[in-house]
């Protein structure tokens, strides 16, 4: 027995709950601070306990404090800065709401509120939660409706927990034929070829990730963010061959890698021999304008990117919004590369390291002709150098500090030491930044790479191309090699797939991929579906195109199964008996008792198998003996007998 | 499963026997057993001659109970039921002589013969169990059966019993002419009422009063089956043929006699088919038809009602 007064209260507290959760990442801090000081505030005077203010708020004073937050909060709008107040001081209202003694009608206004609240958080970012938040929101409000509506007519009223656990299940069933209808409006309803509300939506820049100039001790900071850089739609490749290329940094100044100024316009090269492989890679805004592909990328299709010179592919602006890509890359170390400028790839900055100059000297000694660059690759192979995170080399000259002083350091120290030790052997080098692995999600047939995936490597100039040296010795800590052992990176996965599906099929759902679908449906119906199919159906894409509409389809067989689960098992076994029963031909009559019903069977033995079955049911059914594993399992044999 | 208080083979056994003397009565005879043991009062409508008296004295037999018989006539007083107290010289003071209802089994012949007094002084003691002579208050002995046989035909100088007299019988039946085979055994042997009375018995009181609180207590009714009970009353209370319903003692009555049946079937719950075996007997004579329906379609009604009811399963 609970009072509907306090059901109420509880739904529209957890209504206002899930919209402040909505729009938390979205509010100032001292916003979300102060909703959740006046909603436990709201929640004391609401309890029954003794209030914590000497006074109840009086209304007039409640209405001008929402006057003055939207006075506030309004004076704050500007037109990039459009979105974010209004829901600081939607929220707030909503605080002030909670505070009022409240009426039917201002809980009505707390529910439209929180709904505001979702609306707006969705014009600022629309991730795969969002849906959360709002079936739960919606659920809510419909059972908080529900409530109302009695609530209303008696507010002294008491439900039985009975009655409360049958609004909820409304409040479900509601809310769980909504969804599907939406899915099917999101799917129907016209589109513009350009997102029209995008100008509302804040950018999307993360802080880490590459940039033009990469300082020594700069990459550990990207490896330590965990955060998804992109994720690459592609069949598996074997793990050495993971570099995901994208930034080439040609000149050294003793400190920092960056990328010359003077950009030139890639030619045609000749592609390296193997087997081309295809990706379709989705990429998080990392405040860059490079496209990261494995290496060597031979082709990449974005809208305005273009091909320089050393083969890297950059935007005209940099990366804001999550954007969409097909590459082609040949797996190979090496990329053929008749054309280059070998001087340009031989800088060092003016009166760099004698001692390193010296090291190098020795080495060429000791070995003929190019093979010298082996023995160096060696040196930092070989077990002297160690792979760390921490206390990275940092002084005047890090470089040298790192070789001949701490002998510690992250990929970059290691890629620098190479690229500058071959360029003062007298062999053009460039340190090239990327990612290296990354975890296969089987089911969604997708590589996704984390920032803390970044690496730096060093491509040498060979024979008229670039050859890929790695000097990071391979197996350190910290940088996952790759593979996605260990349960936790199971679960990521499994979890990212879901974005993975969101990003797919909901965020780059657009006018093209409308008509496309249109295209397909009129083709389908015009011909047979079987020959349309065919060509195209294959294992993976129908897992990929049937991946969402299934779990959308799962989630509601579940909600269906969890309200009409209330059957007892015995009512499934009944149903199944008489269907069985149906199809030998007895059809059982509704007023019919399942003995009576039995003993019309005309066959002997398949009477008395009934019989067996009906005895051993009723006995559970009707004699109310418990419905242990044991004797559902043998009614099932049983059943299993005719 | 609870053991029994009487292993079910003994009621067989009583059921097998006695129809060896009333040859082709053996659904009325289950029908009597049930109601016996459901601690109910059984009405027989039926012509004179077709075997209740013999019934009666079988039952009273095989359970090993003490039978009594009282013919109603229009001139009979209360009196000559429940007994009566007369001066006794030798002792000074009045002495109670118990009548023919301090017996066990009470079989009462024509019970619509006798006036509306001396009916309503044996209905009385029937549904209490006790009778009040003279101030003073005699139990009646336990188990307490009463069989009453009525003429179904309308004939001059009888007062029918009223709907709410009918309600304290838990049963209404009727034997019915035999069938041929078991009329041709009857004039081959003919009547063989006086060997019944040497019938050894096979059940003892104390078991009779066991039986009757196994049926009280040890048989199950689910709350499906409570639902199903729920229902049926229900439509027999909404039902358009039908001007009143049954009433809660109908109902308690139903259910009281749908597990006399399950256990006489050797269950210890009730199912819907139990419910349906004795609903036939327990009910019409308990609800009201609209006249134009009342005669013998009334039956029908109940089937019908019956036909459409659904089950839980």
């Amino acid at each position: 027995m609970v009072k509907i007064k306090d059901t109420l209260k509880i739904s529209t507290y957890a209504c206002a709950l899930t919209g402040y959760a909505s729009v938390i990442q979205h509010v100032e801090k001292a916003t979300a601070l102060l909703f959740a000081g006046l909603l436990i505030l709201a929640a004391g005077l609401d309890s029954r306990r003794p209030s914590p203010l000497p006074f109840k708020p009086p209304r007039w004073l409640l209405n001008a404090c929402s006057v003055g937050i939207l006075g506030f909060f309004f004076s704050r709008i500007s037109a990039t800065y459009l979105i974010e107040p209004i829901l600081n001081a939607l929220l707030l209202l909503v605080a002030v709401k909670l505070l009022e003694e409240k009426r039917p009608r201002d809980y009505m206004q707390v529910y439209l509120l929180c709904m505001f609240l979702l609306v707006g958080s969705s014009l600022l970012s629309l991730s795969a939660v969002f849906l959360v938040y709002f079936f739960l929101l919606v659920t809510l409000a419909t059972f908080s409706l529900l409530l109302l509506a009695y609530f209303s007519q008696s507010e002294d009223l008491i439900l039985t927990w009975d009655n409360v656990l049958k609004l909820a299940r409304h409040a479900l069933l509601i809310s769980g034929i909504a969804l599907p209808l939406t899915a099917v409006f999101f799917i129907i309803l016209p589109r513009t070829s350009y997102p029209l509300l995008n100008f509302l939506q804040k950018r999307e820049v993360s802080r880490t990730g590459f940039t033009d100039t990469v300082t020594l001790g700069q990459v550990s900071e990207i490896q330590e963010n965990n955060q998804v850089v992109l994720r690459a739609e592609m069949p598996r490749v074997e793990e050495r061959d993971l570099y995901w290329r994208g930034i080439v940094m040609d000149t050294f100044d003793g400190s920092a890698w960056s990328v010359g100024k003077t950009f030139k316009w890639g030619t045609a090269l000749n592609p390296p021999a193997g087997d081309p492989v295809h990706q379709t890679v989705y990429l998080e805004p990392y405040g860059n304008r490079y496209l990261f592909a494995l290496d060597k990328p031979v082709h990449i299709v974005a809208g305005g990117a273009r091909r320089s010179q050393d083969a890297t592919y950059t935007l005209r602006a940099p990366l804001e919004r999550r954007i969409k890509y097909t590459a082609v890359s040949v797996l190979s170390p090496f990329l053929p590369d008749p054309s280059t400028e070998a001087s340009h790839y031989l800088q060092l900055p003016p009166g760099f390291s004698p001692r390193v100059e010296k090291l190098v000297g020795a080495l060429k000694k000791a070995a003929p002709g190019d093979q010298w660059v082996g023995a160096l690759q060696r040196i930092f192979t070989g077990g002297d150098y160690q792979y760390s995170l921490q206390s990275l080399p940092v002084s005047e000259n890090p470089l040298e500090d790192f070789l001949f002083v701490q002998k510690r350091g992250n990929c970059e120290y290691f890629a620098s030491a190479l690229a500058a030790m071959l360029r003062a052997g007298g062999i053009p080098s460039r340190v090239v930044g990327g990612y290296k692995g990354g975890f296969y999600n089987r089911a969604g047939g997708y590589y996704l790479v984390l920032q803390s995936n970044a690496h730096v490597w060093v491509e040498a100039y060979l024979k008229d191309g670039w050859l890929r040296l790695d000097p990071t010795p391979p197996l350190h800590e910290g940088l996952p090699a790759g593979g996605a052992r260990d349960s936790s990176m199971q679960l990521k996965l499994a979890m990212d797939t879901v974005n993975y599906y969101w990003n797919r099929l909901v965020i780059t759902y657009d006018l093209s991929r409308q008509m496309a679908l249109l295209e397909w449906l009129r083709s389908s119906l015009e011909k047979p579906a079987i020959t349309s199919w065919k060509p195209t159906l294959n294992k993976r894409s129908l897992l990929h195109y049937a991946g969402f509409p299934l779990l959308c389809l799962l989630a509601c067989f579940c909600l269906y199964r969890f309200l009409t689960e209330r059957k007892k098992p015995l009512d499934r076994i009944a149903a199944r008996f008489t269907r069985k029963m149906a199809a030998h031909g007895y059809q059982k009559g509704k007023a019919e008792g399942l003995e009576e019903f039995v003993a019309r069977i005309e066959e002997e033995p398949l009477r008395e198998k009934a019989q067996r079955f009906v005895e051993d049911f009723e006995a559970i059914y009707y004699g109310d003996r418990e419905a242990t594993r044991h004797s559902l399992s043998r009614l099932r044999n049983r059943m299993r007998e005719f | 499963m609870k053991k029994l208080p009487v292993e079910s083979g003994k009621i067989d056994e009583a059921i097998k026997l006695l129809s060896n003397y009333i040859h082709g009565k053996e659904a009325a005879l289950r029908l009597a057993l049930m109601c016996v043991f459901a601690r109910g009062h059984l009405l027989i409508e039926d012509m004179p001659g077709l075997g209740k008296t013999t019934l009666a004295i079988a039952i009273a037999k095989i359970l090993g109970l003490s039978f009594g018989r009282i013919q109603f006539t229009s001139d009979l007083l209360p009196s000559d039921i429940t007994g009566l107290s007369i001066f006794d010289n030798n002792s000074g003071a009045f002495e109670f002589h118990p009548g023919p209802i301090f017996n066990h089994i009470v079989l009462v012949d024509e019970i619509n013969r006798a006036t509306p007094k001396t009916q309503s002084a044996l209905l009385e003691a029937m549904g209490e169990k006790q009778v009040t002579i003279e101030g003073r208050t005699y139990d009646l002995p336990r188990p307490f059966f009463v069989i009453a046989t009525q003429n179904p035909g309308e004939q001059f100088g009888t007062f029918p019993l009223p709907e709410s007299q009918l309600d304290r019988f838990m049963m209404k039946i009727s034997i019915g002419y035999p069938p041929r085979a078991a009329e041709r055994e009857i004039l081959k042997g003919g009547s063989r009422r006086k060997e019944i009375y040497s019938i050894e018995p096979i059940l003892e009181e104390a078991e009779v009063l066991a039986i009757q609180e196994h049926i009280r207590n040890g048989i199950r009714v689910s709350d499906e089956m409570l639902d199903y009970f729920l229902d049926l009353i229900g439509a027999t209370r909404s039902n358009p043929f039908i001007q009143a319903g049954l009433s809660t003692r109908g109902a308690l009555a139903l259910t009281q006699t749908a597990k006399a049946n399950a256990y006489l079937q050797g269950k210890d719950f009730v199912v819907p088919e139990n419910v349906k075996a004795v609903a036939p007997y327990v009910i019409p004579h308990r609800v009201l038809f609209r006249e134009e329906y009342d005669g013998e379609s009334k039956k029908e009604i109940l089937l019908s009602i019956l036909r459409d009811l659904p089950v839980p399963v």
